[in-house]
């Protein structure tokens, strides 16, 4: 059996400091996705990351199966938008447009994955397979900063992270990136660990 | 159109699953062949071919070793009941049959069993000092205690092991039948069962991953001890193949959290029963113990370690 430790090669990308936010160079690496838009406490959300957690899953166990290699499933992330940003300050959380999206390693094709979307889709039986795709994802120079809390609670330290944007030179760019760690339906609310990312480019002087 | 041979192998599969059920659940009561091939769903003439060439042993065989080895198991921990008791409990007609059995089996009588026959036995099993030498690592510390202080204090006074009432649980398991040391086997219908339970929706980062250990290994050979793979799934998964699906029964287990190497299961089960169960004021129950593993096992696959929570039934003493 071969070990893809992805947890090892992939560290610097999944880990942050509560303290100080810091800039990564994230490589273009390949993701499971799935989009929606609405409240991440409704019924379309909870189907997506559930359809995306079958196509990982059983992308996992085919390989280690299959080709005896053996790689971890990397925690759920999510990237959000709005047409409207006034819309994430007011809560208006059905205009919230957001992926929800696992990394794979580099071995996992494209093929694959619409081998393994294939067989969710014939043995499942839900009621709706939101549809997870394969995309590689180039997301570039980011700022990131570790969140422990609530998810509800995550807005001082996201204007934290974009007054260090800021702050060094840098403006947002793309959407608004965030590493769930912890498990909500596991750990106290006030011990959730999130990483929120936002892409940077250099602010014109 | 004839079934496909796969389709053929998933339903033998299916119905094997069923007869071992059936064994399990009337293990006390007289067991034919007739009914046991019924329930199976597979004619008499056939069945006795079927059953030997999947399990290993004849039917009738391997019920007898069952009835034999629950008997054994509850001479030592139910000292309430008389050797009749036990025999007729077990499915023997007579306590007769039972004991020229017993001793044909084990080589001594179910008194002399009870009386420390058994902890002889038990101690001359060659294997049981490896890590001896270790102390037993218990975890002192429960997820739920999330305040630092308490759980330092819990660390210097113990109760580490505690009494939980369990709601029943509903899994879907793929068994191996030859024995714990079989890491391999166990490893395979791991495989098989999260392959299974991949594209059906059933894993996510929350599941619950339990090994259910059926059998003592120092009364049932060791290559025969029954092992179930278990997965948690909700009311909609059904049985396919060699999945199939139990529920684990309810109510008052005693919990204890363990970590270590490939050795400590049967440290943690020697502790459960030896020693924490026979001061606890608590008696084991008449039902299965299981593990449920706390995240995946970490470090290589040649030395492997495991976090786990044993999880023995239990009721009052009385």
């Amino acid at each position: 059996m071969k070990t893809i430790d992805l947890k090892k090669t992939l560290k610097p990308y999944y880990t942050a400091s509560a303290v100080k936010p810091v800039f990564v160079d994230v490589p273009t690496m390949n993701y499971l996705m799935v989009d929606g838009t609405g409240d991440p406490n409704g019924q379309l959300f909870q189907e997506a990351v559930g359809s995306l957690y079958s196509v990982a899953y059983t992308l996992k166990f085919t390989f280690k199966k299959g080709q005896a290699i053996d790689y971890p499933v990397m925690a759920l992330e999510g990237l959000w938008c709005a047409d409207d940003v006034a819309d994430f300050l007011s809560g208006k959380r059905e205009n919230w447009q957001w992926t929800v999206m696992i990394v794979l390693p580099d071995i996992v094709t494209k093929k694959d994955v619409e081998q393994a979307v294939a067989a969710v889709k014939k043995k499942a039986k839900f009621p709706r397979f939101p549809e997870v795709r394969f995309e590689k994802f180039a997301e570039g120079r980011a700022a990131q900063v570790m969140h422990v809390g609530p998810y509800s609670a995550e807005g001082p330290t996201v204007e934290r992270l974009h007054r260090f944007i800021g702050e060094q030179g840098y403006k947002l760019r793309g959407k608004h990136h965030e590493i769930y760690l912890g498990d909500p339906r596991r750990s106290a609310p006030e011990k959730l660990r999130t990483i929120i990312r936002h892409p940077v480019e250099k602010a014109k002087p | 159109m004839a079934p496909s041979t796969l389709q053929t192998r998933k339903e033998y599969a299916r119905r094997l699953n069923a007869a071992l059920e059936f064994i399990d659940r009337n293990i006390g009561e007289e067991i034919s062949l007739v009914k046991l091939a019924s329930a199976a769903h597979f004619s008499p003439y056939h069945f006795h071919r079927i059953f030997s060439a999947f399990i290993g042993e004849p039917p009738a065989e391997y019920v007898r070793r069952l009835r034999l080895e629950k008997a054994a198991g509850l001479l030592v921990a139910d000292s309430s009941s008389t050797v009749t008791e036990i025999a007729l409990a077990c499915g023997f007609s007579t306590s007769a049959l039972f004991c020229r059995l017993f001793k044909g089996r084990f080589g001594m009588s179910p008194t002399a069993w009870r009386d420390g026959g058994y902890e002889k036995r038990k101690n001359r099993q060659p294997d049981r000092n490896i890590g001896k030498d270790k102390s037993l690592r218990l975890v002192y510390q429960w997820p739920t205690e999330t305040d630092s202080r308490g759980r330092r204090k819990k660390m210097r006074k113990s109760p580490v092991v505690r009494v939980e009432d369990v709601p029943p649980l509903r899994v879907a398991y793929v068994k191996h039948m030859k024995g714990y040391e079989d890491k391999e086997g166990i490893g395979n219908a791991f495989q098989t069962l999260f392959c299974w339970a991949g594209p059906r929706g059933v894993i996510s980062p929350d599941m619950r991953v339990l090994g259910m250990s059926l059998d003592n290994p120092d009364i049932t050979p060791k290559d025969k001890c029954r092992y179930y793979a278990c997965v948690a799934v909700n009311e909609m998964v059904r049985p396919e193949g060699e999945v199939g699906i139990m529920t684990i029964r309810g109510g008052k287990y005693a919990v204890g959290r363990f970590a270590g190497g490939d050795d400590i299961f049967k440290r943690a089960y020697d502790y459960m029963y030896g020693e924490w169960l026979p001061k606890s004021g608590w008696q084991p129950d008449d039902a299965p113990a299981f593990e449920s593993y706390v995240g995946e096992p970490e470090g290589t696959p040649e030395k492997r370690r495991f976090v786990f929570d044993l999880y023995v039934p239990v009721k009052p003493l009385e």
